[in-house]
């Protein structure tokens, strides 16, 4: 028997479900007419028929989200490449927090202090190690 | 049974509140101060999501309970577990799907956000730096003014194009991912809740139908307790509709970016979308209200 496909279970669950309705409004409308073991027999037959309808109606869900898998990974790559375009502007701003402790050292420098030039000199090594590569 | 947590109040006003889509202005290609706007929008509409899909394998425990009584007289919370087993992974499998969207929308609103690509602090450290170089004050603002823009530029162009490279390769797949969530939601949880319906209304109409003669006053409570039940399934149908507009708006809006992505003028894509904000105020409401 071929596989069913989204569309094909949600169809039959829908049947399923419209009989279950069926054989529920005959059992109430003959209720007196009927004995109980015959009424047991007709709900045990609609609770048959809803609980297909709703196994062919999960079915359709997990169908529906295999359908989509393809287009879930594309986007996932998507978003990898734009959380990298973000770490690397990230690492652009990282590179002009460089560019100030390089010009401070510059300044230290300038100024003749010994102090400030060990300071500026810890501070442009402690922020190196950026990767700007492409 | 409970039904599943509310979504966040906060959220959903949120999400309307970020979705007036009314203002756009686009200067240019895409403007990324819109964009980011509905894509935080759209990522925070997506989070809602989960206690909807949660909602389907809820549904099944108390369908299993109604049919358990009426079958076995008895069940406990096993019994239950064990046939929603399946509605389980297929619902778990819907959450992992939102989440990828979710997660792109997210990425793209970062991406987006004015306040993020702006190097001004950065650039305001650098002005002070320069100032005990020897330059006058009016010098200094000089570089600083020159150094802002170029840096702000160069980050902006940069940014610009991967935006730009995301919405035009990407609005296909994320149009049918949308598509296929609100087929699930309007379809498949729809016929869930009709499930569950006529088996409470089966359930309380064959109870009060065998014993009315004999217990006519506990007849009366047993329909009550009916009538709350069919209330809340029919709030949840409606919260059902509210949810698929969302999705509408949020795959409607994407394709919107998509087709204005190399247009200039921003106020026709702005009148385009003037009618998404208004309707998702309304079902950002009705969320709150049913969840």
């Amino acid at each position: 028997m071929p596989e069913l496909d989204a569309a094909e279970a949600r169809k039959l669950a829908r049947s399923f479900y419209d009989l279950a309705g069926k054989l529920g409004k005959f059992r109430f409308d003959n209720w007196t007419q009927l004995s109980a073991t015959e009424r047991g027999e007709l709900e045990s037959l609609e609770w048959t028929l809803l609980t297909q309808s709703s196994d062919l109606t999960t079915r359709a869900i997990s169908l529906g989200t295999a359908d989509m898998q393809r287009s879930l990974q594309d986007i996932s790559r998507a978003t990898t490449k734009m959380t990298r375009a973000v770490q690397r502007v990230d690492d652009v701003k990282k590179v002009i927090r460089i560019g100030n402790k390089a010009l401070r050292l510059g300044a230290a420098v300038f100024t003749g202090n010994a102090a400030a030039i060990a300071a500026a000199v810890s501070a442009a090594l402690a922020a190196s190690g950026v990767d700007d590569s492409e | 049974m409970k039904p599943e947590s509310k979504v966040r109040k906060g959220q959903t006003r949120h999400c309307s509140n970020a979705l007036i889509l009314g203002s756009l202005a686009v200067a240019g290609c895409l403007p990324p101060s819109e964009v980011g706007r509905f894509a935080k929008s759209a990522s925070e509409a997506t989070a809602d999501f989960p206690p909807v899909a949660r909602e389907m394998y809820a549904s099944c425990l108390r369908f299993e309970g109604f049919k358990a009584q009426r079958t076995s007289g008895w069940y406990d919370n096993e019994s239950l577990r064990m046939p929603c087993a399946s509605r389980d992974t297929a619902v778990a499998g819907v959450l992992a799907a939102n989440k990828v969207l979710s997660a792109y929308f997210s990425a793209l609103a970062k991406l987006a956000d004015d306040q993020f690509v702006s190097a001004d602090r950065e650039i305001g450290g650098l002005a002070a730096i320069v100032k005990k170089s020897g330059l006058n004050d009016a010098q200094v603002d000089a570089v600083a003014g020159l150094t802002k823009y170029l840096a702000t530029m160069a980050i902006d162009g940069y940014r610009r194009g991967k935006i730009g490279d995301a919405i035009a390769s990407q609005n296909g797949n994320v149009v049918l991912v949308t598509t296929g969530l609100r087929t699930i939601i309007s379809r498949d949880y729809r016929q869930i809740l009709n499930i569950e319906s006529r088996a409470a209304n089966d359930f309380y109409r064959s109870a009060v139908t065998e014993n009315r003669e004999r217990e006519p006053l506990a007849a009366i409570l047993v329909l009550k307790d009916r009538d709350d039940r069919v209330a809340e399934l029919r709030k949840r149908a409606e919260a059902v509709d509210a949810y698929v507009r969302a999705l509408d708006a949020v795959r409607d809006g994407h394709q919107k970016l998509y087709d204005h992505r190399n247009k200039l003028r921003a106020k026709v894509l702005a009148a385009e979308l003037r009618d998404q904000s208004a309707a998702l105020e309304k079902i950002a409401r009705q969320l709150e209200q049913a969840f």
